[in-house]
């Protein structure tokens, strides 16, 4: 078996853990994004900068307290593997729910700034024509947001992709389970296989260069609509 | 038309600004909202329209509470139509699906009024494929315009639907909006603060000013004495409103009967003989003279004898008020020295001299 049969498999659980946590940040972040862009509470800058921390926290500190929190000791640890049998830590799933608390606010963000473009005037005019909530959101918030859904997906996405610290902290390095592409990138590297993390970054520069690509390609053809 | 009962009883503050109205409105064909800038004319619609929350207060449209104290109905099922400003249209959609998101979303309404009929009535059809943003002022209001009327509302609220518009565009509109209740059987309640819309729109007007409502009913009745309400800041030169029957048409030219007077203007508006047009006559642009002229270019010359003769201590100008017969009465602005030379008073036979060209819009 060639090197590069073996290093598919890290590259495909990053590609599927980025697709599940992206798709779970989708039903997550929406919500969240179209709440602050609305809201006047008070606890709308708290929750805005809780959603922030983890662009500004070193990866080891959330690591860290994810490890505390999955531990089979504590409340949730002891809950998980009631309900599924597994342990949170070191699982794939405990690699998912991490995930989705480091990528929040690359979903968040691009959102909520979509939809606080769209004007009043405009959901006030849904209303009138008699859409109610989620007919106003789904007819007119979602397509007039469309660049931000993708915006907001594909750097979830590659985020996702990208993560290192915090998937090393919680995820360890089991095959299969937990051993990421950026992982054995650095397992490679530890162990001067040096012509395997060379395949393996260049796969990952073209991948994220073609990512980033189509959404500024998508961006060009759909400039921001004022409404 | 059908009669139908708006009552506002409504309180909202705003800002350091103060809504208070209490009015009960018989909303009959075009009821305008008039009043200068700041007057709380638009708060007052999107209140009506389920927009905006009042502080306390009740709405309520013939039988059905739109607010009250325990009751608060959504705008979506208000059957309240408001017209914005600036139109509104979704720019992600083209006209034809703009007009289609109306249709959809009222199609369980039966009020007879077609998706088609409208495109006609408002002339829509070389608009259809276009998306918003490629829309002049005017097509845009059409179109929403249109939007509105197929969301199959039972009242509409127009927040000044001329405001942008050219003088061009604003007579095209102008008589659109003012066939649309009759049209669609449909009231209508219009927010301006422009005399001259007014006077050709409303058959009803409520004046708002300072958050207040000052004067309400038929709008004859209110424009023949809207220079003596407080309405300073919007300079409404005093003059006198008539609804003229059209008697004759000659050529390009149509006569107007107003009480036992006549009166000569271009024909417009396609209007028939025994159709009304309102005419808003200014003081100042009615002279006097005491025996009918004659080789001179002013055509309308009515005859009438003097009711009234007014001044305000603060001018060098007379009011003088002139009765036409059938209780027409007609006022003119001239000075202290043309009433003085003319040796002009009370119960006087006396002709009305009107240019022609002061009574275009």
């Amino acid at each position: 078996m060639g090197p590069n049969l073996t290093d598919f498999g890290p590259l495909w659980l990053s590609i599927k853990l980025a697709l599940i946590v992206t798709l779970i940040l989708l039903a997550l972040g929406t919500p969240l994004a179209w709440w602050l862009s609305q809201t006047r509470s008070r606890l709308k800058p708290v929750i805005e900068a809780m959603t922030a921390l983890p662009l500004v926290l070193p990866p080891t500190v959330l690591g860290f307290y994810f490890l505390i929190l999955f531990n089979p000791q504590s409340f949730l640890g002891k809950s998980w593997i009631k309900i599924t049998g597994e342990t949170l830590s070191f699982s794939f799933s405990g690699l998912v729910i991490a995930s989705v608390i480091y990528s929040l606010p690359f979903m968040v963000q691009p959102l909520q700034t979509a939809f606080e473009s769209i004007k009043r005037e405009t959901l006030d005019a849904a209303s009138i024509l008699r859409a109610g909530p989620i007919d106003r959101f789904m007819s007119v918030v979602a397509p007039l947001s469309l660049r931000g859904f993708v915006t907001a997906c594909v750097l979830s996405f590659a985020h996702t992709l990208g993560e290192f610290g915090i998937v090393l902290m919680v995820g360890g390095n089991i095959p299969g389970q937990t051993k990421l592409v950026s992982i054995a990138i650095y397992e490679h590297v530890e162990t001067l296989q040096y012509a395997q993390a060379h395949k393996l970054s260049l796969t990952l520069i073209c991948f994220a260069f073609a990512a980033l690509l189509c959404v500024y390609i998508f961006n060009r053809r759909h400039p921001v609509k004022i409404g | 038309m059908t009669q139908i009962e708006l009552k506002i009883h409504v309180q909202k503050a705003h800002d350091g600004f103060k809504l208070d109205v209490n009015e009960t409105l018989s909303l009959k064909g075009i009821t305008a909202v008039f009043g200068p800038s700041g007057a709380g004319k638009s708060s007052l619609l999107k209140l009506i329209a389920g927009l905006d929350i009042p502080d306390n207060g009740h709405i309520s449209f013939g039988d059905e509470i739109w607010y009250d104290d325990k009751i608060n109905i959504p705008a979506q099922k208000r059957e309240a139509g408001y017209l914005f400003q600036s139109g509104a249209l979704f720019s992600h959609l083209s006209v034809r699906d703009n007009l289609r998101f109306a249709d959809k979303r009222s199609k369980h309404i039966q009020n007879g009024v077609p998706l088609n009929g409208v495109i006609k009535a408002l002339d829509l059809a070389p608009l259809l494929a276009r998306k918003p943003a490629t829309l002049s002022g005017g097509e845009t209001q059409r179109a929403a315009l249109g939007r509105l009327l197929l969301s199959r509302p039972k009242l509409l609220l127009l927040d000044e639907p001329m405001t942008g518009l050219d003088r061009a565009k604003k007579r095209e509109l102008l008589p659109l909006i003012k066939s649309l209740p009759a049209q669609f059987n449909l009231p209508c309640l219009s927010v301006s603060h422009d005399v001259d819309e007014v006077t050709a729109l409303a058959d009803h007007i409520l004046i708002l000013k300072d958050g207040r409502a000052k004067a309400h009913g038929p709008a004859i009745e209110i424009l023949n004495q809207i220079d003596r309400l407080p309405l300073s800041d919007l300079n409404i030169d005093p003059g006198s409103v008539f609804d003229a029957k059209v008697s004759k048409i000659v050529n390009d030219m149509m006569e107007l009967t107003i009480g036992k007077a006549k009166l000569s203007l271009p024909h417009q508006n396609n209007l028939r003989i025994g159709e009304y047009i309102r005419l808003r006559i200014r003081s100042q642009d009615v002279s006097l003279a005491t025996t009918q002229p004659k080789n001179i270019s002013i055509q309308n010359c009515l005859a009438g004898h003097i009711t009234q003769i007014t001044t305000t201590s603060d001018t060098p100008f007379y009011d003088v008020t002139i009765s036409l017969g059938d209780d027409k009465i007609l006022k003119s602005r001239v000075t202290r020295q043309a009433i003085e030379s003319l040796n002009l008073s009370k119960g006087q036979a006396i002709f009305a001299l009107i240019k022609t060209a002061s009574l275009e819009r």
